[in-house]
């Protein structure tokens, strides 16, 4: 396990002095300050003050006894030696290899001395300390074989004559030449010359114990290097993270990305001709509040043309607007709210009333759709078993209100304009394309033209006309409210002739009594982009 | 071991670090902070010496630096404002109102650096954080820029199909905008630069010229002003010894190699 561990961390204090050495190749002067190199910097800069938890709990007594209860020192080594590699590697990695600055280039010296003092003291300094422990315990038997030698002499006085013998150099060679292992093991020796071997023995391992304490301190003094260069590391490393951020991290640079998720909060309010006022003044009326909610909701989830079924229509994300449903900050739930402060009566009757009333029914028909959400159409069963125009679609101070209700007898009953009709959406596929704003009062004449002009270019649900044949198809909705355009198919086609480009209406004019009407099918379907046949708003034109 | 002693050696290493530093370290502006100055200690963690104009700052580290915010754009206008070279010409107008420096003027490269590094994914960034740098929600700039944001993120789901040396970042910038009056094909391949040429070299590596017995130099050459008004059939063609040639047929007397290198006469340069 210590084998393995040593090679691990050779390893790794090896890749460490090779990585530093990349600054002759390549060197990148913006990667320490990107946001990648500042993720580097931090998880380093902490991984490295990790060993420094082993120095305070080994240097406090009472708080080693507490740790080494749940774990214990060679844990806690193995911890620091580790986190002490793996920290300076991330460290060095975010560099980029830029050594330029004398506090960058002092850190960087630090650091790897203090890896390499750390190494060298951990697993030189460990196997001296083992050969010392043998070396005692190898001295302790010595000395009691030479006790029992010496008390053996002290006994016996031949003993102590053969000892007079030995004294010279000869005498002592003779013994060693005279005498074999092996009759040793047999017929002891004779105390004397034992015990003079065995001092011999002695002196040798007393001698190599000194010269393995002369290595420890020495490696002792390595440890003292190690903490020293450690508080200097430390010091080094508090400057740098200052330095860091008072010159400015260059990590959170604002970018575009961020602020986008933010915007949809704070998308504006549907192009209504008051919107830019409405910011330095009080709002007029809960009338107003209305339109600058539903007007943002509008814009919001307003999408371009797509097709669904074979219709080219602009589309709304009911699935966003469903998701407001409910939430109490939402322009969903605010629009709702303020039109229960609004009181009808104060209306003015003019263009502002009218536009009121249509963003009104398409309000009340989006909220339909979302709060029901997901449905296939508006005349789907869930909204209404029989009759979704009857059912309340909103409330407007404590009066209920439908769809039905809003359109005959308030639209069409007050504004004699065959135009609403367009205007007024049945959240459907087959309804006249939409601009990503609500109607609004100073526009509103524009707005209609330019709605109804618009459906009559669509040629998949407004118009189209095949003049070979003399046929004009056109929208149902002009055969739904025929009684608001003449009453007949003629009527219908003058009404048509003015809100096309001159050449169709040359021609309608002047086929006006042979042109055979056909209605498109009218598809109910919700003008949902979730529906759409592509996603692309190109569609299939 | 005392760890006390420990900590009065370290910072007897900071010391000794500092002097040597100080002493050793170069000093491009010519003068010297006393050791005791907060500059001699600042400049510690200068990460390269400034470019050339700017190296008189080098003690100054606050004339740039505000603390914590880094380098505000208000410090290199207080020198930088009106100047009327920069803004005047289309192709760096947009420095009017870019409020943005640091981005492409990255300074500490070395004395010899220049500071400028084109970043087009920098100027998209911008841009898009510019759409909605009023605070007010409901202002007018901000209506618009909210709105075009959206389209934005519409438009970069799509990626970059197309156009494939740009980032999905830059493809919301306006090539012409900048480099309207650069356009060497005189509009007729259109305003979409990018679907040839990437942001960072208007060279094309995968452009190979035709080869030199292509007749079809007229398609992108055009002669230059010394071939009309009777030059070229009065010296061009003569000095060629081909008389009937036209203007647009380059290949009768000119070779790839150069176009002064004139096919049977050599090296000629008559203006």
């Amino acid at each position: 396990m210590k084998e393995k561990e040593k090679v691990i961390v050779g390893g790794l204090v090896a890749l460490l002095l090779i990585l530093w050495l990349g600054f002759v190749v390549h060197r990148s002067p913006d990667f320490a300050g990107s946001f990648a190199g500042g993720v580097l910097a931090v998880a380093g800069s902490l991984l490295m003050l990790v060993p420094l938890i082993y120095l305070i709990i080994k240097r406090i007594p009472p708080l080693k006894r507490a740790v080494t209860k749940h774990i214990s020192m060679p844990t806690l080594l193995a911890v620091h030696i580790y986190a002490g590699v793996l920290g300076p590697i991330l460290v060095v990695l975010h560099t980029g290899h830029k050594f330029n600055s004398p506090l960058g280039i002092a850190l960087t010296a630090i650091t790897l001395m203090l890896v390499v003092s750390g190494f060298v003291g951990r697993y030189l300094m460990r196997s001296e300390r083992m050969e010392i422990k043998e070396k005692q315990k190898l001295l302790t038997e010595l000395t009691a074989d030479f006790e029992q030698a010496q008390e053996e002499i002290r006994c016996s006085p031949t003993a102590a004559q053969e000892l007079t013998t030995l004294q010279s150099f000869f005498g002592r060679l003779a013994m060693r030449l005279l005498t074999t292992r092996d009759g040793s093991r047999q017929t002891p020796l004779p105390a004397a010359a034992r015990a003079l071997s065995l001092s011999e023995s002695i002196a040798d391992v007393e001698y190599a114990i000194r010269t393995h304490e002369t290595f420890k301190r020495a490696f002792g003094i390595w440890l003292k290097f190690h903490i020293v260069m450690s508080f200097v590391l430390y010091i080094l490393l508090a400057l740098h993270i200052w330095a860091g951020i008072h010159f400015g991290l260059r990590w959170f640079e604002p970018s575009g990305g961020a602020h986008f998720a933010t915007t949809s909060q704070t998308v504006d309010p549907g192009g209504s001709s008051y919107s830019h006022l409405t910011s330095e003044l009080p709002i007029a009326s809960a009338a107003d509040e209305f339109s600058q909610h539903y007007g943002r909701l509008f814009l919001r989830n307003w999408r371009p043309a797509v097709t669904i079924h074979g219709f080219l229509t602009t589309v709304f994300d009911y699935a966003a607007i469903a998701g407001e449903v409910g939430q109490p900050n939402s322009d969903f739930t605010k629009a709702a709210a303020s039109l229960q402060r609004v009181d009808v009566a104060l209306l003015d009757g003019g263009d502002y009333e009218k536009a009121f009333w249509i963003n009104i029914y398409n309000f009340g028909a989006m909220k339909l759709a979302a709060e029901h959400y997901p449905v296939p159409s508006i005349i789907d069963p869930k909204i209404s078993a029989d009759d979704p125009w009857g059912v309340e679609a909103l409330r407007i101070g404590d009066e209920s209100y439908s769809l039905k209700k809003i359109e005959n007898a308030i639209l069409l009953e007050k504004f004699d304009d065959p135009r609403i009709v367009f205007a007024i959406s049945c959240a459907a596929v087959s309804c006249p394309d939409r601009t990503d704003r609500i109607f609004s009062e100073a526009s509103l004449d524009q707005q209609l033209d330019a709605l109804v002009r618009g459906l009559f270019a669509n040629s998949t649900k407004g118009l189209a006309i095949n003049r070979e044949l003399g046929v004009a198809t056109l929208s149902w909705i002009l055969k739904a409210d025929q009684r608001l355009f003449g009453g007949s198919d003629q009527g219908v086609l003058q009404f048509v002739s003015r809100y096309v480009p001159a050449d169709t209406q040359n021609w309608l004019e002047s086929h006006l009594s042979e042109i055979k009407v056909e209605y498109f099918t009218h598809d109910w379907g919700l003008n949902d982009i979730a529906l759409a046949d592509t996603q692309t708003e190109e569609g299939t034109r | 071991m005392k760890l006390w002693p420990g900590l009065l050696m370290a910072l007897a290493t900071i010391a000794a670090l500092f002097v040597s530093f100080y002493l050793l370290r170069s000093h491009p502006d010519g003068k010297r902070a006393a050791v005791l100055e907060k500059t001699a200690w600042q400049r510690m963690a200068s990460p390269g010496d400034l470019s050339i104009a700017h190296r008189f700052l080098e003690h100054n580290c606050a004339a740039c630096h505000t603390s914590v915010k880094g380098v505000e754009p208000a410090n290199c206008i207080v020198c930088h404002a009106n100047n009327a070279a920069v803004l005047q010409r289309q192709p760096t107008a947009f420095h009017a109102d870019i409020s943005s420096c640091s981005e492409c003027h990255r300074e500490h490269r070395g004395l010899h650096e220049r500071p400028t590094q084109m970043d087009h994914t920098a100027l998209s960034r911008i841009g898009k954080r510019q759409l909605i740098s009023n605070p007010d929600p409901e202002s007018e700039d901000r209506l618009i820029g909210d709105y075009f944001q959206n389209w934005i993120k519409q438009h970069e789901s799509k990626g970059t199909a197309g156009h494939p040396d740009l980032t999905a970042q830059e493809m919301i910038l306006d090539c012409a905008a900048c480099h309207g009056n650069k356009d060497r094909h005189f509009g007729l391949f259109g305003q979409d630069c990018a679907q040839c040429h990437g942001s960072v070299a208007w060279t094309i590596p995968e452009f190979r010229h035709p080869p030199p017995t292509s007749l079809d130099c007229a398609q992108c050459h055009q002669a230059p002003p010394s071939h009309y008004m009777g030059h070229f059939k009065m010296i061009s063609a003569t000095v060629a010894g081909k008389p009937h040639a036209r203007v647009d047929q380059c290949f009768l007397c000119h070779q790839t190699t150069s176009w002064n290198d004139i096919k049977n006469v050599g090296w000629y340069k008559h203006h």
